[in-house]
């Protein structure tokens, strides 16, 4: 079956471009692409990106040029929560480093990582703009800030859907 | 108590909708400056009140604007450059996130200036949230008429649109930035041209920082001169400062640039000084970029003068001795932090932001983070101290954009005053691993030679 | 605009290295010192003057501007590029009277090589490699890179060009190729920073009559000729003029011949390395004359090319030389000399007679049961 974005969301995309002047639809492709990457499963695969194309009549390498650029563009699938911990100057005095240290402690993986389950992707990012709430990680659309092991424990608790447990 | 004009209203319950922020004496400068000034007299007023661009470069924004291009039938375009990126900053977020109509207001003076009939909000494209905070508050200020066609009349049409970027430090640069919100890769373009002449698709555009724009209400609303009454010589007005690191009170403070750095360290109304039994080793001043100082000289000047929260007194004794006002991201590092892991970060940081166009940056920035990972490592040798030296040297000045000196100035600078932690790096290998540095004699007070004095 | 002030451009007059050169309003610098040429030019890895948007990239011809014009005398802060900085009426400029273009420079050029690898020897571009030229001329001996360099797989773009990443300095030549003489770009650059890439990112064959041009305008030998490569070492090549009616392109071409045979078909290339133009038009050649018109019989033969004296490539340049006159039977009295020893009775190798193949040689002719009977 071939891709395509729901009659709701192409409303969506016309809305996206009537943003910018007539003939400069190319300006709507950050905004596309992430929405994109919202409906078809949390990644960009050259489908969806020759699908993205097509809509603002762009030439593919024209997308792929873009979604390659941008760090928020996945081009490999992701587990279903992406948790994205910054590692930046900031963060790293206030411990992010021990932060990447449990999440692998409690769930196995290393940045760059998937949970055998699919559930859990873990990357290092870098400065997110939150260094007065260090350390801190973005999953989705949230910032998680201020983290503590018990953040950590609850966040993968309610990520699971069980109750937090007393881990430690 | 210092005196407030941007955030002073920012915790007034409600101030995020509408009707609570015009209640508080909102959207007054769009009515000053639409029914009683033209758009020639709002620059002119922008120009006496001194302000200086509030996103790291500090050029001074009424002569920014002075430089639009108006030919007659292009298009003009303001951008607000909301992609906060730079390490220690995240002011602007808070101003958007709290008091979202402040900028928006700031916006549409600044665009009836500009004539400018289309305006975009760049922001970076992690603020999710934010994004749809500054959607909601552009559909209120359109519902109630300040936004749209011929706004009450006065016949200016403006509208403002918001754009979210993709994950790139590097579209925090203005002819990046055009690039990204043209839907391309944020390469940097190379000036001239300037956006003032040819800027967005190709129409001539003023990009300034969200906390420029926003400061454009109260200068309209109190006027130039009122303005340009606070703060020291050529710092007007109030300042955002981002304050993050080893401090007890890590936060988004507005200052009016007439305190010292001392007292926004360790006051309670700001800082609130460092956590118990630390000592301040070291603090960057304004965002990652800008060198970072020894405690002894970020309180007190070469010359031995108290250091103040001002851009001259910051910059006093240049890169040798002094460090700039920059962004405002103020990160403080305490005497159990490694200043060779910390500069290590910053240059991993400046490596994974180069956008690969030029060739110094692209592959100067990688060279640098991995001799400073052998460093850190234990891997290092007394020689490669000198070969980062002469790299961010051959770095900087060199590159089509300011992110190549961006890279450079951090590294440069943590050599510069901290070479003696380096090379303890290099000749204690095993040591350097499991235990820091510490405070050494960086907080011991600076001799000043009579010859500097004088 | 009435038509005499369009015709009567306005010059400007400027010094490079104390130099002094007088161009049309709106020359870029580098225009301008090539007018002078010699040292004085700046070398230039990725601007190319027929190629729109091209340049500021690699830095290579960062110069000192001095004073920035009569009207404005103050010096520019910063080295700037001089293929897009524009002339102004007074400037003074410094390219290789200034130390602190020197020193840039060689940075650049040691940036330029951090992730290049140094195996010249085995690379199909020895000898026409502006970044060879590049080296020797602006760069320091030795590196003190120690880590290990970026290294990409070899990559195919369809039938005639194939793309060898590591080999890429990203000057994006290529692209501004694809863009503006192509109807679809296919390629791009992909990533970013140092793991930026040259590529199509679903391995999509480049499909287009003007895509050869992208191996004439790449500065090293990230893009290659597939029906040349590594037929022969440009230096053994004789490069030969010629033309053909060709229905696409301007048919002007160089030959590298190897005797009769047509080893290779380029565009023909200026004293800057770019592609010459022909009646003020840029003369890219069709990928019909470039791949396919491998026959002598396929062209009309002009003459030899001009290669600069200083190129390695002018060392086979073979055409018009004169033998010697043999003084020796005049010396001995009418008598040849005695050959003490014929080389082929000792070597295996010299069995073959390199002259007397068609082509260039290879590891088959000495293997091959002929050589071995020989």
């Amino acid at each position: 079956m071939s891709l395509r974005f729901s009659d709701n969301k192409l409303k969506e995309v016309q809305q996206i471009i009537a943003r910018y002047p007539e003939g400069r639809q190319k300006s709507a492709l950050l905004p596309v692409l992430h929405l994109a990457q919202q409906e078809f499963g949390g990644w960009l695969s050259p489908e969806t990106m020759d699908y993205v194309a097509g809509l603002l009549q762009l030439q593919p390498i024209e997308v792929y040029e873009v979604a390659t650029f941008y760090s928020m563009y996945k081009l490999k699938p992701v587990g279903k929560h992406l948790l994205e911990v910054c590692q930046t100057g900031p963060c790293m005095l206030n411990g992010s480093e021990a932060i990447v240290d449990y999440i692998y402690e409690r769930l196995g993986i290393r940045p760059g990582e998937t949970t055998a389950d699919g559930l859990f992707t873990l990357k290092t990012v870098e400065c997110l703009g939150a260094c007065g709430y260090a350390p801190m990680l973005q999953q989705g659309k949230h910032y998680r800030e201020h983290l503590t092991r018990e953040k950590i424990d609850q966040l993968i608790a309610s990520c699971s859907g069980q109750p937090a447990s007393a881990h430690h | 108590m210092a005196r407030k004009l941007l955030l002073d209203k920012a915790h007034v319950p409600g101030i995020t909708t509408y009707d609570v922020y015009r209640r508080e004496g909102g959207y007054r400068s769009v009515e000053k400056a639409l029914k009683s000034m033209s758009p020639d007299q709002v620059t002119e007023e922008v120009k006496k009140s001194g302000l200086r661009g509030r996103g790291g470069a500090g050029f001074p924004t009424g002569m920014k604007w002075g430089f639009l291009a108006k030919p007659e039938g292009v298009p003009r375009y303001l951008v607000v450059n909301a992609d906060e990126s730079e390490p220690g900053t995240f002011k602007d977020r808070y101003l958007m996130e709290f008091i979202p109509h402040l900028l928006i207001e700031g916006m549409i003076t600044a665009s009836y200036a500009l004539g400018s009939n289309r305006s975009y909000i760049y922001i970076r494209g992690e603020y999710v949230w934010i994004a749809e905070i500054l959607e909601n508050a552009i559909e209120e200020a359109k519902a109630n008429g300040w936004l749209g066609k011929n706004i009450f009349g006065s016949g200016f049409d403006c509208d403002i649109y918001v754009h979210r970027g993709a994950g790139a430090y590097i579209c925090g640069e203005e002819t990046a930035l055009l690039e990204s919100l043209e839907g391309k890769r944020g390469n940097p373009r190379i000036k001239p041209p300037f956006p003032a002449v040819k800027g967005l698709w190709g129409c001539p555009t003023v990009v300034n920082n969200v906390e420029t724009v926003a400061a454009v209400v109260p200068i309209i609303n109190e006027g130039a001169e009122e303005y340009a009454k606070i703060g020291i010589g050529k710092s007007t007005g109030t300042k955002l400062i981002s304050a993050c690191g080893n401090i007890n009170k890590p936060g988004v403070y507005e200052i009016d640039m007439t305190i010292s750095v001392e007292e926004f360290i360790y006051s309670d109304e700001y800082c609130g000084g460092l956590p118990t039994g630390k000592k301040l080793k070291a603090c960057i001043p304004g965002g990652s970029s800008v060198p970072i100082l020894p405690a002894n000289l970020l309180l007190k000047t070469a010359k031995g003068e108290t250091r103040m929260m001002t851009y001259e007194s910051l910059a006093d004794g240049g890169f040798a001795s002094g460090s700039m006002m920059g962004s405002g991201g103020f990160i403080v590092l305490d005497d159990s932090q490694c200043v060779v892991r910390h500069t290590y970060s910053l240059a991993r940081f400046y490596r994974h932001e180069s956008c690969g166009q030029c060739s110094p940056c692209r592959e100067g920035t990688g060279w640098m983070e991995k001799i400073l990972w052998n460093i850190e490592t234990g891997k290092g040798k007394l020689s490669d101290i000198d070969l980062l030296w002469d790299i961010q040297r051959k770095i900087e000045g060199n590159t089509i954009c300011p992110l190549g000196d961006a890279a450079a100035w951090p590294v440069a600078a943590a050599i510069r005053h901290f070479r003696d932690e380096f090379e303890w790096h290099v000749l204690h290998p095993q040591e350097a691993q499991t235990r820091n540095y510490g405070l050494m004699h960086y907080a011991d007070p600076i001799h000043v030679p009579n010859s500097v004095m004088a | 605009m009435s038509s005499e002030t369009k015709n009567s451009v306005s010059t400007v007059k400027l010094t490079i290295d104390n130099i002094s050169v007088e161009v049309p309003a709106g020359t870029t610098v580098l225009n301008a010192a090539r007018q002078i040429g010699g040292d004085v030019t700046p070398p230039a890895m990725c601007y190319y003057s027929k190629l729109e948007g091209s340049g500021g990239k690699c830095r290579t011809c960062l110069v000192e501007v001095a004073a920035g014009s009569a009207a404005d005398p103050r010096p520019m802060p910063k080295l700037v590029a001089s293929c897009r900085t524009t002339v102004m009426e007074g400037m003074v400029v410094k390219n290789i009277t200034s130390d602190k273009v020197k020193d840039a420079r060689a940075g650049v050029v040691e940036f330029l090589l951090l992730n290049h690898p140094l195996d010249c020897p085995v690379c199909d571009q020895a000898g026409e490699c502006h970044l060879q030229d590049l080296g020797y001329e602006h760069g320091k001996e030795g590196t003190r890179y120690e880590f290990e360099r970026r290294t990409f797989e070899k990559e195919d773009i369809g039938p005639y060009i194939q793309l060898h990443m590591t080999r890429c300095i990203l000057c994006y030549r290529c692209t501004y190729v694809a863009d503006q003489l192509t109807d679809n770009r296919v390629h791009g650059v992909l990533d970013r920073g140092d793991h930026a890439e040259i590529s199509t990112y679903i391995s999509k064959a480049i499909d287009n009559n003007y895509s050869g041009n992208m191996i004439d305008v790449c500065p090293v030998g990230a893009l290659t000729d597939k029906t040349f490569r590594f037929k022969n070492r440009v230096w053994f090549t004789k490069p030969m003029y010629a033309h053909r009616d060709c229905p696409d392109c301007c048919g002007k071409v160089t030959l590298w011949q190897r005797g009769e045979e047509v080893l290779r078909v380029t565009a023909r290339k200026d004293e800057w390395g770019e592609v010459c133009s022909h009646e003020g038009k840029p003369g890219w050649i069709c990928n019909t004359c470039r791949f396919d018109k491998k026959a002598a019989s396929d062209w009309v033969l002009e003459g030899p090319a001009d290669v600069s004296r200083h190129s390695v490539i002018s060392q086979g340049h073979y055409t018009g030389l004169q033998k010697p006159k043999e003084t020796l039977p005049e010396v001995m009295g009418g008598r040849a000399p005695k050959l003490m020893m014929d080389i082929h009775d000792v070597s295996e190798v010299n069995k073959i007679e390199l002259s007397q193949l068609p082509g260039a040689a290879t590891g088959n002719d000495f293997n091959s049961p002929a050589a071995k009977e020989a």
